[in-house]
């Protein structure tokens, strides 16, 4: 193992690794930034390119990517709203409202350290899990997946602006919308009406662009004005403040960072899962649940902390059983295997200079990526007293040729310019956008799952209850949707038993 | 003066005739290539027909001097990457990997399809991936034989609609009463699902299986195919087994042309095709990564790919029919 871990470093400082690793990071940060693009993408791209370098330096390209585009993604949706990747979706909940009142600077602090911390402590949850990776992947089959995918189903409940009704409307929509395209189970083909372009469904990227993108720019042009509601007041020189808040607030980086390794272990669910379940965790764990969604740091250094954490934990069934545990890791299989690496337990004892090659770069551009954009964080945080009519066609193209980018498809780009008119008249009608995309997101992977389980019970639906780690996912599912409950009852009882001390 | 503009505008006349000879007798794709190749390929990248057909574009482009781009055009089962590449332009600047039988099935289940498999212009084939069947190791069946004497329902864990097919068809010529768990993100998955215990068993290729098996997590319990595999050593044939049919079942990686190439064209890249599939860059990466090569030209992909149709038009009612 040391012999490994000291060939990868020297091959780091000796064999210009390093220059790889900022390379990668600095694509991984762009990739991210930008709507639509993400590690796929950046991946995808640059496989060609590593034909011509040796395998060491690819994984330093890579590793860096990987552990750059997360933070990435989250700047845009801090500063307008814009998950720049999937998986940041859920840091829009409290990082926006923090911009809106002027505190970018603070948000993009904390999502900077959380970042990097969740990114090390992943890589050392790597480490610590690897011996034992196996037992973890083979314990969770459909019945768990279906369990977890609910858990994060859940999250719908804290990401509804308290306006409980209609996120059940929109996480309604996000479900039957889910439901379009090529049936694996079945082999049935729903709700195409002839257009081959749904078989695979409403893609989630350029319908999360048009949705959060292109329906804020549309919302923010109307409006007028810049995104900071007082340009006035603001001061954007908290960043120090936010990464002083990643420490104060370590027990949420903690949690954060083991949800996502874990999350991210098991294959099946998948990043987004990881982040939206971190941040529902902090909400209900919170002794202050409403504060969330107003900007709330906390909600910040959550989904952030378990976004970069996830992708150390998503090497693992990458590595020991060829299965990408997430898209990037998907991409990432076809490099190694065109480097004539083998992915299998067999590439732990043969190849182990590789994978710490790769784990050192996860690690050291979660760091990187954030040290380099707290540099230019003020800049960037300046971006929210601008006065929006400059902001939109810069915003607007940006999108429309990220959505465009991801697969050379002109349907993209329909699907995203269809999904901002929706979002902007979810805005308008005040309807949440949130459970939206949680729905859609997760609709086939609860469906796929439950109909997966049910066929290897034979139908018998108890299955889901009789399988321990299903059982405890199903407790905490209780639970979590019982807590806010339980707890507005003891306050109503506490404020009653007050009322009547004083009478 | 006047004679030198007089001669000059000769001069400018001749120039122009010869250049308008030039262009009508040589023909029009004279210096093909002239720039690069787009290669399509039906899925996203990082799977098997993506691995396979990069490794080939980067030899083929070295054979012919230019740039191969891949071009991935995912989605319904390979479908659009087939229609893509059938509705390119034939200049012999788009060609493709097909999925084989991906693009069949549909047809055979009576769906309307934008190409004809008939009329693709076919360049040759990086290989045909047979499968075979796994069991967990510590499976109580040993042979094909013990499950059927099981008496009763045997499930299988498959992939895509390639996977759910091969283990139907497996069910059906053998005579197993099975249930096919469908549904898996992929082929690895599957074989997950088959250790942890999902399913008793799987049909999957065999390169599939012993890249998976690195750990000794599977049992080979038939091979559908003529040849014996050192992975799985001691795995009865089908033919052995009395199922000789099975052997044409598989995954072929074929690349074909978009119908309407010139035929010099077709003949240059399948020529090049050929030296790629002989460079050292594919064999090394072959060698290294257990990834079986078979090359075959177009006629001989031809007729491996009638055989299989035949044999997938036999079973078409049980292909197409819901879980």
């Amino acid at each position: 193992m040391f012999e490994a871990i000291s060939a990868s470093f020297s091959g780091l400082i000796f064999s210009g690794g390093i220059l790889y690793l900022c390379i990668g990071t600095f694509v991984g940060l762009l990739f991210g930034i930008i709507p639509g693009l993400g590690g796929p993408t950046a991946l995808a791209l640059l496989i060609p390119l590593t034909f011509g370098i040796d395998t060491h330096s690819s994984m330093f390209l890579a590793g860096a990517i990987m552990g750059a585009v997360p933070f990435g993604g989250s700047v845009t949706a801090i500063l307008i709203n814009t998950p720049g990747t999937a998986p940041n979706a859920a840091t829009v909940f409290d990082g926006y409202p923090l911009a809106r009142q002027g505190k970018a600077g603070l948000a993009l602090g904390a999502s900077g350290a959380a970042s990097a911390i969740g990114g090390l402590l992943g890589v050392l949850v790597l480490f610590a899990v690897l011996p034992i990776a196996r037992d973890v992947i083979l314990a969770f089959a459909p019945p768990e997946f279906f369990m977890l995918a609910v858990l994060g189903l859940c999250a719908i409940a804290v990401s509804t602006e308290g306006k409980f009704l209609r996120g059940l409307i929109a996480a309604g929509v996000g479900l039957l919308i889910a439901a379009i395209g090529y049936d694996d189970i079945s082999g049935a083909v729903r709700f195409t009406y002839g257009v081959d372009y749904l078989w695979d469904g409403v893609p989630l990227v350029p319908a999360l662009i048009g949705l959060f993108a292109i329906a804020q720019i549309l919302s923010l042009y109307v409006e007028g004005g810049s995104i900071s509601e007082d340009p006035g007041k603001v001061k954007v020189t908290r960043v120090m403040d936010g990464v002083k808040s990643v420490f104060t607030h370590y027990p949420t980086l903690l949690r954060g960072s083991v949800i996502g390794a874990v999350i991210g272990a098991i294959p099946g669910v998948g990043g987004t899962v990881a982040a939206f379940l971190s941040y529902s965790t902090e909400v209900q764990l919170s002794k202050e649940p409403e504060t969330f969604g107003k900007g709330n740091i906390r909600g910040v250094i959550a989904p952030e902390s378990s976004n970069n954490a996830r992708e150390g934990g998503a090497l693992i069934p990458t590595l020991a059983f060829g299965i990408p545990g997430s898209a990037e890791m998907a991409v990432f299989l076809g490099m190694l295997v065109l480097h004539g690496l083998q992915p299998g337990p067999a590439v732990l004892l043969d190849h182990l200079d590789v994978v710490t090659s790769l784990m050192l770069s996860l690690a050291i551009a979660s760091v990187l990526a954030s040290v380099f954009c707290l540099l230019v964080a003020r800049q960037l945080a300046a971006i929210t007293l601008i006065d929006v009519s400059y902001l939109v066609p810069i915003i607007l193209s940006v999108s429309l040729v990220g959505a465009y980018a991801l697969n050379s498809s002109m349907y993209d780009v329909i699907v995203t310019v269809i999904f901002g008119v929706i979002g902007y008249l979810m805005i308008r009608f005040d309807y949440p956008r949130l459970p939206l995309v949680i729905a859609l997101f997760l609709g086939g992977i609860v469906e796929v799952n439950f109909r997966q389980s049910l066929m290897i019970s034979s139908g018998d639906w108890t299955t889901f209850f009789t399988r321990s780690i299903s059982l405890v996912l199903f407790i905490l599912i209780v639970v979590s949707l019982l807590l806010p409950l339980v707890r507005q009852v003891f306050k109503r009882r506490a404020a009653r038993s007050g009322k009547e001390i004083k009478a | 003066m006047k004679r030198k503009a007089m001669s000059r505008y000769l001069m400018g006349a001749a120039l122009l005739a010869m250049s308008a000879v030039g262009l009508g007798s040589a023909p029009a794709h004279a210096a093909w290539p002239d720039h690069n190749l787009t290669m399509i390929i039906p899925a996203s990248p990082g799977g098997g027909f993506d691995t396979y057909a990069r490794v080939l574009g980067k030899a083929l482009g070295d054979v012919l001097g230019v740039q191969v781009l891949p071009d991935n055009v995912s989605g319904a089962a390979g479908q659009r990457g087939a229609t893509a590449a059938y509705t390119a332009r034939p200049d012999g600047y788009t060609f493709a990997i097909f999925n084989m039988p991906g693009i069949v099935q549909p047809v055979l289940a009576g769906q309307q399809v934008k190409y004809d498999v008939d009329k693709i212009d076919w360049i040759g084939s990086m290989g045909f991936e047979q499968y075979i069947v796994v069991v967990a190791k510590d499976s109580p069946y040993k042979t094909i034989a013990d499950l059927k004497a099981a008496g009763k329902k045997v499930t299988f864990a498959a992939y895509g609609s390639s996977g759910v097919a091969a283990n139907r068809i497996l069910c059906s010529e053998v005579g197993l009463d099975c249930q096919v768990i469908s549904g898996y993100p992929g082929n690895n998955d599957a074989l997950l699902g088959v250790v942890r215990g999902d399913a008793v068993a799987s049909v999957t290729p065999i390169t599939t299986a012993t890249s998976f098996n690195t750990g000794g997590d599977l049992r080979g319990l038939l091979l559908m195919s003529d040849e014996f595999v050192e992975a799985f050593a001691g795995t009865q044939l089908a033919s052995e087994s009395g199922y000789p049919a099975l052997a044409n079942l598989g995954l072929i990686r074929a690349f074909g042309l978009p119908p309407g190439v010139p035929a010099d064209i077709h003949d240059a890249l399948a020529d090049a095709f050929q030296k790629a599939m002989v460079s050292d860059e594919v064999k090394q990466w072959s060698a290294s990564t257990n990834s079986p090569l078979q090359p075959m030209g177009a006629a001989q992909l031809k007729t491996l790919i009638a055989g299989q149709t035949e044999l997938l038009t036999k079973y078409k009612d049980i292909i197409g029919t819901e879980n």
